[in-house]
């Protein structure tokens, strides 16, 4: 498989987007490269040290220290309302800046954008599109030729997604990642043809098993624990390709009908009830038919930490087996292997289910 | 957090020796009590009643007569009475993880109390709504627990931010200015959705809501305010300082759950008047006050004798915590137009409250402010430097720290996460504040410690 990065050098600039609701269709819209901004919370951020104070949240502080590294590559950032750790990021560089001292960041622009599902978040959420397509320069021409493609791409994700499940090999976890992760930093069209000249993937064996995380797990954490006998057929790990969510409707009004897609995405762990986020993961569970599911929470406070006890009971309920992964899980190749074990062994009906 | 007899608040012993320096505070403890037995008597006779998380507006409540209770003031009450370790416990051994949020859920978890006889003040009764805000993802999700536990109905309030806060004199601009300030559609969703609530309230508790009396409300917490800035203000100019901040916290907080009644607005204005009488008399917190401090985060219900150990070591007086100067300054709203609906000056007052206490850049520059206004010598700041340090987010503590070397106040972070009393080593923090006095204090104005 070629490198993806390759194709990210060069025009058209890109525009930074992190987390649930940043609209890739406005920023492609504006002539730019949509590229996500995606950290792996337990490593260090260095660039980010001067700001910690020893502390901070691991999270934002990792991307604080993203921002600094990928000042030239992106020439703008967009921050939404939810989860509330973006919205505290994008305060924290409106402060940089008051300071003069935001000059080694992107600038930033906020989306507010609301889950609630009433009148009042429809209609914060029309006005807040509106107000994104103005800063980003998006024509309404440009925006359903944008909207259009960005289908295009979630029906080719869809399309490999599938191949996770639904037959004993497939496949396999890893490979799915390396297919569907540029999505989210590609435009739509040079992923459409980057995607369609990957050669086919070998199939893939192992105990079916979903990956539950709040976090952006490394890929090589997928490939270490498919090495290792199982398969991930499914995960809710991030917000980004995988969670493909559903279409745009093709209709006149673009911006409304992207305040509507993206209010009715895939819940994550803040800002959806616990209740949705259990029904999610129940679901995804049983149709993949996944033996266990592995979690992979946060050791800071999490809103996902709230929604793992109902989580775990729904999945024992239903007869699914599950693993926390050790916070250990990197740093220890011991640990991983582990944690496989104990998974593998919940799933043959020989171990109990536990953290 | 309001309770004065909170001998502690989450379990060790801690002796609380000092001298009382207003007359009422006891007085507004009872007061506090029995107001809660007499929602609690309510709630059994069929009344509705809501629980809410401290960011909801209890203005729109009391309009519409729904007795309400404030998730984190019931979590200081079970605090009080030394249950929380037993009642986080039963969360935990519910496969809760040990390290999540006390100080929200504690309210919650006294509901997993099954003996009545032994829960505080015989228990809260079972709400019939509950409504908490999204400000933090995770808050919402403990509303939801204690909503499918009471199988009742849930209402989130979610919230927007300006795109470019308009900061310029901000701080001149804070009671009928604060639209401009803090975003029409920060301001605007807000209010918005208080119209939704009010519906959901209706539906669910057959009350109504009447603007007048709303009106009427706002009004009444605007003059309770006043007396608090009028307090601040004196405060705040008097040298030396007639109360501390262990005085004005219990007497600012009591009376500002209980705003837009006449019982809170009149305990305010005897705040003020006391207040003035010390100061009249030249009664003094410390008489031989040489340093004045500013106590940054959360207080220590627990242990407010604390605060009064430096006044007599060092002359070091605590005359500034975010209880009193927040009333004083966020509180007090005025429309921002004539004939503006009252839900939208509220929404502009909670919006000021919030980003005043909670958010960068407006905190920052308004502890600044209020240090330059108290005359403040030294800060010091309860939290930072942990990853579980939850309000303060990443970031915050850098924005702070240099904004006060920018004005040359020395700061000093302790870095106790919360006020969890079981990570307070008295004599050790103790130790460090008295060597900050000494060194970063003291020793630039020239002086030495007393008896040296
Ligand atoms: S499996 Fe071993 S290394 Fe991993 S977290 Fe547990 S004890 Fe630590
Ligand atoms: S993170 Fe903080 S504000 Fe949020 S629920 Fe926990 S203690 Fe409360």
């Amino acid at each position: 498989m070629r490198d993806v990065s390759a194709s990210n050098r060069g025009p058209p600039r890109a525009v930074g987007w992190i987390g649930l609701d940043a609209p890739i269709e406005l920023i492609e819209a504006a002539g730019r490269r949509p590229h996500r901004i995606v950290v792996d919370a337990r490593q260090p951020s260095p660039a980010a040290q001067l700001y910690g104070e020893g502390g901070g949240h691991p999270w934002m502080r990792a991307i604080i220290s993203r921002l600094v590294q990928e000042r030239s590559e992106v020439e703008r950032v967009v921050l939404c309302s939810t989860p509330a750790t973006e919205l505290w990021i994008f305060n924290f560089l409106l402060s940089l800046e008051r300071r003069g001292e935001a000059d080694g960041f992107p600038p930033a622009t906020l989306l507010n954008f609301s889950h609630q599902g009433r009148p009042s978040a429809a209609r914060l959420n029309s006005r807040s599109m509106e107000g994104l397509a103005q800063t980003l320069g998006a024509s309404a021409a440009a925006l359903g030729d944008a909207i259009a493609a960005r289908n295009r791409v979630r029906a080719a994700l869809r399309q490999i997604d599938s191949q996770r499940y639904g037959s004993p090999t497939g496949l396999s976890g890893t490979d799915a990642r390396r297919l569907m992760d540029p999505a989210d930093s590609l435009r739509s069209e040079a992923y459409l043809v980057w995607a369609a000249g990957q050669p086919q993937c070998p199939p893939a064996a192992g105990l079916p098993v979903i990956y539950s995380s709040p976090m952006s797990p490394p890929i090589a954490r997928y490939a270490a624990l498919e090495a290792l006998g199982m398969r991930i057929v499914g995960d809710d790990t991030d917000i980004g390709s995988r969670a493909i969510g559903p279409d745009t409707a093709e209709q006149s009004d673009g911006l409304e009908a992207l305040a509507q897609r993206y209010a009715a995405r895939d819940p994550a762990p803040a800002g959806w009830p616990t209740g949705a986020r259990v029904d999610y993961l129940l679901g995804m569970a049983r149709s993949r038919r996944a033996r266990a599911v592995l979690f992979d929470l946060p050791a800071w406070e999490h809103p996902a930490a709230w929604d793992f006890p109902a989580q775990r009971q729904a999945l024992e309920g239903a007869g699914i087996a599950w693993v926390r992964l050790p916070d250990g899980v990197d740093s220890d190749p011991d640990c991983l292997a582990q944690a496989a074990h104990e998974a593998l062994r919940a799933m043959i009906g020989e171990g109990p289910s536990h953290e | 957090m309001s309770d004065t007899d909170a001998g502690n608040r989450f379990g060790a012993a801690f002796q609380n020796t000092r001298t009382q320096h207003l007359s009422f505070a006891r007085e507004n403890s009872a007061y506090n009590r029995e107001w809660f037995l007499e929602v609690k008597r309510r709630a059994e006779e069929g009344e509705p009643l809501a629980l809410v998380s401290a960011d909801v507006p209890t203005e729109i409540f009391k309009s519409m007569d729904i007795p309400v209770v404030v998730n984190q003031w019931w979590a200081a009450v079970v605090a009080a009475k030394q249950k929380s370790a037993d009642y986080l416990g039963r969360l935990n051994a519910q496969g809760y993880r040990e390290n999540l949020c006390k100080y929200c859920s504690l309210a919650y978890c006294s509901t997993l109390e099954e003996d009545p006889a032994q829960a505080v003040w015989g228990g809260m009764p079972r709400p019939n709504v509950v409504v908490s805000s999204s400000d933090c993802n995770s808050q919402s999700k403990i509303f939801e627990l204690w909503a499918r536990r009471s199988d009742i109905p849930f209402f989130i309030l979610d919230r927007a931010a300006p795109q470019a806060p308009g900061l310029s004199g901000w701080l001149e601009r804070l009671r009928s200015g604060w639209d401009q300030v803090f975003g029409l559609e920060a301001i605007d969703f807000l209010a918005d959705q208080y119209r939704e609530l009010i519906g959901f309230l209706e539906h669910h508790t057959g009350r109504r809501f009447d603007p007048e009396r709303l009106r009427e409300i706002m009004a009444l917490v605007n003059e309770q305010e006043d007396y608090y800035r009028r307090t601040r203000d004196l405060i705040s100019a008097t040298r030396p300082a007639p109360l501390n901040v262990a005085d004005q916290m219990p007497a600012t907080m009591i009376p500002q759950w209980h705003r837009g009644t006449l019982w809170g607005r009149d305990r305010a204005r005897l705040f003020l008047e006391e207040t003035e009488a010390r100061v009249k008399a030249g009664e003094a917190s410390s008489r031989r006050e040489r340093v004045r401090l500013m106590w940054l985060g959360t207080g220590l219900w627990y242990n407010l004798d604390f605060y009064e150990y430096f006044e007599k070591r060092y002359g070091a007086v605590f005359v500034w915590s975010i209880y009193l100067a927040i009333a004083a300054d966020a509180y007090a709203t005025e429309p921002s137009h004539p004939g503006e609906d009252p839900l939208r000056t509220l929404a502009g007052r909670m919006t000021k409250i919030y980003s005043m206490l909670n958010t960068a850049p407006f905190n920052v520059e308004w502890f600044i402010a209020e240090a330059r206004r108290a005359g403040i010598d030294g800060v010091v700041s309860l939290s930072g430097g942990t990853e579980d340090d939850c309000r303060e987010t990443f970031g915050q503590h850098y924005l702070v720290r240099k904004a006060f070397e920018d004005a040359g106040i020395p700061i000093l972070r302790l870095g106790v996460d919360n006020a969890d009393a079981r990570s307070w080593n008295d004599e050790a923090i103790r130790a460090r504040v008295g060597a900050f006095i000494e060194q970063m204090i003291l020793a630039r104005k020239g002086r030495t410690v007393p008896g040296e």
